[in-house]
């Protein structure tokens, strides 16, 4: 491409070539200004810096391509500076969201065992209550071949008694529960036998039942024993029977919260004792009860109304 | 960038296009699509797309932005109701009466379930039912369908170990009563949702309740919790424990003597009461028919209520203490003051008479009390008259609400004195005519008991709140209803009741000093509007000389049996002893009164 070279007509097809062209038009202009070929014909692409010499060493940098590469240059600074933040908060975001994450399940995994340990409490305290409701504790007490006392007496600290000592009566069998007093006429003859207040005659009566109850009764040198019990209920309180009458051969006493008292039933060691009341209602205590168990205050509320007597 | 750089490149043109260049103007045939053209449908689309997605975000934003985000945080947004654990009913020991804890509803989706006998089998035995009954429950296209209900966290645990699809569980509260039947009518029971239907569990459901808590947490489709969401959790309130003043110990033993004589006697019902006549406090309140608050809907209606407050029926007999009461402290007669007493008195245009036919008897005051002469009752109130004996029965608290508030109480009633008719007077002195609940009746003896001052019932001891603060129920002020000395004389006559010679000796306690009073009136029935059967009933204290215990039994209606002495005291005599034990009261070991019932001359 000369200085005196003319755009060629027609031949300006493309904008590229379009704008060649007019960079050309521009030249010959330069070219005319400055008439030197040399500097003319070095400058073939020059047009900000006109009359620039000193210029004409970087010249090859100058050119066109360079500018671009350049901005490749900065473009790849760049894409790694944005991928390294890219990086850097897509790790941030994951520690975070992996935190998060560990953190709500350590919530859920304690709030799980909370809930099983809750629970837990609760069954326990639940069986608990079950355990010390009163006719649970009735039950194991009776089972133990205690029965409740019948005359409170008091243990003073200098060993005098306060009360009169009376052997219990009763029966170890559970009396049974009673709602309504329709539950209570068909429970009637357990009842009266377990009670030992019984003192009529239950409709259903059984004489030689009885009978046999009171031979049995006699044999264990029973004073007095409600005469609905049957043999078939004493046959009936298997082991539970059997250890209680071992204790009768032996007084001790079986129980750890009441303490035998040998040979109190109406003595004189009786500090202050009250005038006895007449009692028809009740039967007399009778010799053959050498050993008593009273009840020794100061027991826990649970025990105090179940004395160990030497059970039948 | 390529449309900016384009309009930058062709700005030239027009400076330019005036030179030799214009002269190559004429358009190349080659060229279909003028760059600015294109330049200019870029614009055009781009402009409408961009304009169309502006209209969008506006149109989201700005125009229904609120009702949109509130939207989509509804669809996230789960709000959980926290429900507040109720409040158990204790005793007088801190022993429960009335707990709540965790339960879980089995429940089956039918559809999920292809083989409902063999999973029946599976949960049969674990669950304690019938595996045929189960299947049942388990055959059919019901996406919900309980299985069963109130099951306990370990059954339900075993359930899950089964590892059944189509089975789940729903985490429910239930209240248990772990004393079953002890003091149920005092305590009521609860209904399906939970809140109280009788007894203190009614009377104490706001306090009981407490408030349920609210969490809400933002949860994604699959229903997970959003951990950076919302989440709020308005803790619930538990509610407050209610301790009773009632002894579980006092009250099973009460309960279970009273059930067996009213068997015995086959009777209707009963009702006892055992109070500390100094503080007011009912240790317990046993009636028959009662039934297990655990299973409230199979017990009869009649077997719920609180009969000790709730029915009211003439006193008889032992309301004649009030009457010795009023005429000794009113000075008009002693212990030891003597009548001539027949057994029967004309008053009005009716003829009272005594229990039994007997000659004319020379009674002191104390043996008419012992005897429980009616006509010498009448002779004694006449010594006052009405309208003075009127007073003192109000004071008693006759015919006035016991403060207890117990849902249902009935107060008695007692006919104004100026509505009395001739017969009202002598009547009313022996205890017909007037009526009371248990717990009034056990007041008055209470009262003499506490030296005559008459001291307000309390059933509830406290409520304690769940922050620990403790509110005790209102009571009013004790009042002197009758002189200590006036007190301590009747509760000598109340001891010659017991001694030989008296209608209540099978009440008495080797050992120890008891006082009480045998009553056998004759029972008002509602359903015929007439007097059938009888109300026997006895009431006393231990010890005499410094009474902390008064027992008053009542039996409604017996068929075997009659007097209050033969029905009444013997269960008095076992309950007593009981709680004599268990609230340690030794002996008092003072010598009886021994008052005279008789004279000579």
């Amino acid at each position: 491409m000369s200085a005196t070279a003319r755009p060629l007509d027609g031949v300006a097809a493309d904008p590229a070539a379009e704008l060649e062209a007019v960079e050309l038009a521009y030249l010959d202009e330069l070219a005319e200004a400055d008439q030197d070929d040399d500097f003319a014909r070095s400058t073939g692409t020059e047009y900000a810096t006109r009359g620039a010499r000193k210029l004409k060493t970087a010249r090859p940098n100058l050119r066109m391509v360079s500018p671009l590469r350049a901005e490749r240059a900065s473009r790849g600074m760049f894409a790694l500076v944005v991928t390294a933040f890219l990086i850097v908060g897509m790790v941030v975001i994951l520690v975070i969201n992996t935190t998060i994450a560990q953190g709500s399940f350590t919530v859920s995994e304690l709030q799980a065992q909370l809930a099983t340990l809750t629970q837990q409490e609760q069954s326990l305290s639940r069986s608990i209550a079950a355990a010390a409701a009163p006719d649970a504790l009735e039950q194991k007490a009776r089972a133990m071949g205690m029965i409740p006392s019948e005359s409170p007496v008091f243990l003073n600290p200098d060993g005098s008694i306060v009360g009169k000592p009376k052997p219990a009566r009763g029966s170890t069998s559970q009396p049974p529960l009673l709602r309504t007093p329709a539950d209570a006429t068909s429970a009637e003859a357990v009842d009266n036998a377990a009670s030992g207040v019984a003192q009529g005659l239950p409709p259903d009566y059984d004489p030689a039942a009885a009978d046999a109850a009171q031979r049995q009764a006699q044999s264990f040198n029973e004073p007095r024993l409600g005469p609905a019990v049957t043999a078939a209920q004493r046959a009936a309180s298997t082991p539970v029977t059997l250890s209680a009458d071992a204790a009768m051969t032996a007084p001790a006493s079986t129980s750890g919260v009441v303490a035998p008292v040998t040979g109190v039933a109406g003595t004189s060691s009786v500090p202050k004792t009250p005038t006895k009341p007449r009692q028809p209602s009740t039967p007399k205590v009778t010799s053959q009860w050498s050993d008593t168990v009273i009840a020794v205050s100061g027991l826990s509320s649970g025990d105090a109304g179940l004395t160990a007597v030497p059970a039948r | 960038m390529s449309y900016q750089s384009t309009m930058r490149r062709t700005a030239p043109r027009g400076e330019s296009s005036r030179g030799p260049v214009r002269k190559s103007r004429p358009v190349n045939p080659l060229v279909l699509v003028s760059p600015r053209g294109r330049g200019l449908f870029l614009l055009v689309a781009t402009a409408v797309i961009l304009s169309i997605f502006g209209g969008r975000l506006v149109q989201v934003q700005a125009v229904q932005g609120k009702a949109l985000a509130s939207k989509a945080v509804e669809q996230r947004l789960k709000t959980l109701a926290l429900p507040a654990p109720r409040g158990a009913i204790l005793d007088s020991a801190g022993q429960p009466l009335a707990l709540t804890v965790e339960a879980r509803n089995i429940v089956a989706d039918q559809t999920k379930i292809t083989d409902p006998a063999g999973v029946a089998a599976m949960l049969g035995p674990v669950l304690g039912a019938d595996p045929d009954v189960v299947a049942q429950r388990l055959t059919g296209t019901r996406h919900f369908m309980y299985v069963a209900k109130g099951v306990t966290p370990a059954m339900w645990s075993q359930v899950l170990d089964l590892r059944l699809p189509g089975i789940t569980s729903e985490s429910v509260a239930q209240r248990v009563y772990p004393a079953g039947d002890v003091a149920a009518n005092v305590v009521g029971f609860t209904g399906d949702g939970g809140s109280g239907l009788g007894g203190v569990e009614y009377a104490f459901q706001s306090q009981l309740a407490g408030t349920a808590g609210v969490r809400t947490y933002e949860r994604g489709p699959g229903g997970n919790v959003i951990p950076t969401g919302a989440n709020a959790v308005t803790a619930a309130q538990p509610g407050a424990t209610v301790k009773l003043t009632i002894d579980r110990d006092i009250q099973f033993f009460a309960q279970r003597a009273l059930a067996e004589q009213v068997a015995k006697a086959k009777a209707d019902s009963g009702t006892i009461v055992v109070m500390d006549p100094r503080t007011g406090d009912i240790l317990a309140l046993g009636m028959v028919p009662t039934f297990d608050p655990n299973h409230p809907s199979t017990a009869d209606a009649s077997s719920l209520s609180n009969r000790a407050l709730n029915n009211v029926f003439e006193p008889g007999s032992t309301s004649k203490l009030m009457t010795m009461a009023a005429v000794v402290n009113e000075g008009a007669a002693t212990p030891y003051s003597t009548f001539n007493v027949r057994d029967s008195i004309k008053r009005g245009d009716k003829v009272f008479h005594d229990h039994d036919p007997h000659p004319v008897q020379k009674l002191t005051l104390a043996g008419i009390m012992a005897e429980s002469s009616n006509v010498g009752t009448i002779q004694a109130a006449e010594r006052i008259g009405g309208r003075r004996l009127y007073s003192y029965l109000k004071k008693f608290g006759i015919g006035l609400p016991t403060g207890l508030r117990f849902p249902g109480e009935s107060a008695g009633s007692i006919p104004a004195y100026d509505d009395w008719s001739p017969t009202s007077f002598p009547t009313i002195a022996f205890g017909q005519g007037l009526s009371v609940n248990a717990v009034q009746s056990a007041s008055v003896y209470a009262t003499i008991a506490n030296d005559g001052v008459r001291v307000q019932p309390r059933l509830v001891d406290e409520v304690i709140n769940p922050d620990g603060s403790v509110v005790v129920p209102p009571s009013t002020t004790p009042t002197q209803v009758v002189t200590a000395q006036t007190a301590q004389q009747l509760r000598s006559m109340l001891e010659s009741v017991v001694g030989s010679g008296g209608t209540g000796t099978m009440a008495a306690i080797p050992g120890y000093r008891v006082g009480g009073k045998t009553g056998t009136a004759s029972e008002y029935r509602e359903d015929c509007h007439c007097y059938r059967g009888v109300v026997a009933s006895f009431i006393g204290m231990a010890p005499v000389d410094k009474p902390q215990l008064v027992v008053a039994v009542s039996i409604f209606n017996p068929r075997v049996g009659h007097f209050g002495g033969e029905l009444g005291g013997p269960v008095f005599k076992r309950v007593m002893t009981y709680a004599l034990q268990v609230r340690k009261i030794p002996p008092t070991g003072t010598p009886s009164a021994k008052l005279p019932l008789t004279y000579k001359g």
